[in-house]
């Protein structure tokens, strides 16, 4: 049956759309089967008809565990290769995520925008980081922390394990043991109040 | 001593004016009341009161699967949990899972997994927590399409809903939706899913006896059912989207 769609119309799960010559569909929210478009979800459509673009909004954007480009999460680095990290995820957008199934890697130029010769030099092991997701790749995803409020957030000395505090942008000094260490620094090192290991 | 409730079961199901001994006709189904996003924890939820069942459904997910070792590395995989609460039934139920909820567990992930785009979310699970409040007949039937209904509210991806519902045979005749006598003292009964992106049964168990005509009509009869169940499972999806459109 064909039916005009309009911008915030309420569409059902499997609900016909259109045709594929009409729309560019969202892979997530639609599916395409003999070359008409479905609906995947419940919610108002999304309706872009400059770009013939058609997608779904379920209005349950605080509720997604999912990740999309553009977001900020934060975790703690698992391994260094030698020309990247891989971490995986605490919190997705500010909201904690137990045990996340997401693993994330941030290659050695997507660091910092300034030159960067080892990885060491900006982070080790069971550092906290923040950063921002750049790509996806199947399961796993790119990461940058190039950025002034991107980077290290909290990090523990590696000789003694007492965290350490900020003593220059990018230097870091133990107060028990006096090592020193650089990293590649959020703005708000050592400021955070908020339960950061759980 | 008197019992409480009795032990037999009344001799004849169908009342001598031809309807079912609730006053339903041969193809009514008993009232439904459906309901989505009732439990606040919960990815997605809805609740169902179908006749004298109430039932529960909540979905978590994608999340990571524990124990590990069941995670696949190329999809995710959906578990369902069907339980029956210890005073659901008359007599008290034994609270541990069972032979047959374990059954209707299986039966009601292999029957929604088609609907689902698993391979979307590799080394994750879907959960399905389905509680029985009350029952009377048909929960396996009202589960599998309150979980639907949740999975749905969740802003899970798929296919299409799924609904469910019974079919079966009472003194020779072929009536749709037993309730719990008729299907404890019935000839036969028959719990049929459909998936309606392809028109096709996920679902389809048996019991008792029956020839092909009867099993070919009630087929259709159950089809005529589950449409009406399908309209109701949308109307109940839509009123909760109608707050938000307004809100706009």
């Amino acid at each position: 049956m064909k039916k005009i769609l309009k911008n915030n119309d309420i569409v059902l799960t499997g609900e016909y759309l259109g045709v594929v010559e009409e729309y560019l569909p969202d892979k997530n929210s639609t599916f395409i089967k003999d070359g008409a478009i479905y609906a995947t979800k419940t919610g108002l459509i999304n309706l872009d008809m400059d770009k013939r673009k058609i997608e779904i909004n379920t209005h349950q954007d605080e509720d997604r565990k999912t990740i999309k480009l553009g977001d900020i999460v934060i975790g703690s680095i698992l391994f260094i290769r030698k020309y990247s990290v891989g971490l995986n995820f605490y919190t997705i957008n500010k909201k904690v995520h137990f045990n996340s199934y997401f693993f994330g890697n941030v290659h050695v130029s997507q660091i910092s925008n300034k030159y960067i010769e080892q990885i060491s030099d900006a982070f080790r092991v069971t550092d906290i980081i923040r950063a921002k997701v750049v790509e996806e790749k199947e399961n796993e995803f790119d990461l940058s922390t190039s950025g002034k409020d991107l980077g290290v957030i909290h990090a523990d000395c590696t000789v003694c394990g007492t965290k350490f505090d900020k003593i220059a942008f990018g230097k870091l000094e133990c107060s028990t043991c006096g090592n020193m260490e650089n990293r590649k620094l959020a703005y708000d090192y050592g400021e955070i109040n908020e339960h950061l290991r759980y | 001593m008197t019992l409480l409730i009795q032990d037999e079961y009344p001799k004849k199901l169908l009342r001598e004016d031809g309807l079912r001994l609730d006053g339903r006709g041969l193809t009514d189904l008993r009232p439904i009341k459906m309901e989505v996003d009732v439990i606040k924890n919960a990815d997605g939820s809805a609740y169902i009161e179908w006749g004298n069942n109430k039932i529960f459904a909540s979905v978590y997910g994608p999340r990571e699967v524990h124990p590990h070792h069941l995670a696949k590395p190329d999809r995710g995989i959906l578990r369902v949990f069907y339980r029956m609460a210890t005073y659901s039934v008359f007599e008290r139920k034994r609270p541990a899972p069972g032979r047959r909820e374990k059954e209707i567990s299986l039966v009601i992930s292999e029957c929604l997994e088609p609907v689902l785009f698993l391979e979307l979310y590799p080394g994750t699970s879907f959960e399905i927590f389905i509680e029985v409040i009350d029952a009377d007949g048909g929960t396996r039937c009202a589960s599998t399409t309150v979980a639907a209904l949740a999975l749905a509210d969740a802003g899970i991806p798929m296919r299409s809903l799924v609904s469910s519902c019974a079919v079966g045979k009472v003194d020779g005749q072929l009536i749709t939706d037993l309730s719990g006598i008729e299907d404890k003292a019935g000839d036969s009964d028959m719990p049929v899913a459909m998936t309606w992106f392809n028109d096709e049964i996920s679902l389809l168990q048996f019991d008792g006896k029956m020839n092909q005509e009867e099993m070919d009509k009630s087929l259709d009869m159950a089809k005529d059912a589950l449409e009406n169940v399908y309209q109701m499972q949308l109307e109940a999806l839509k009123k909760k989207y109608i707050q938000i459109q307004e809100g706009i």
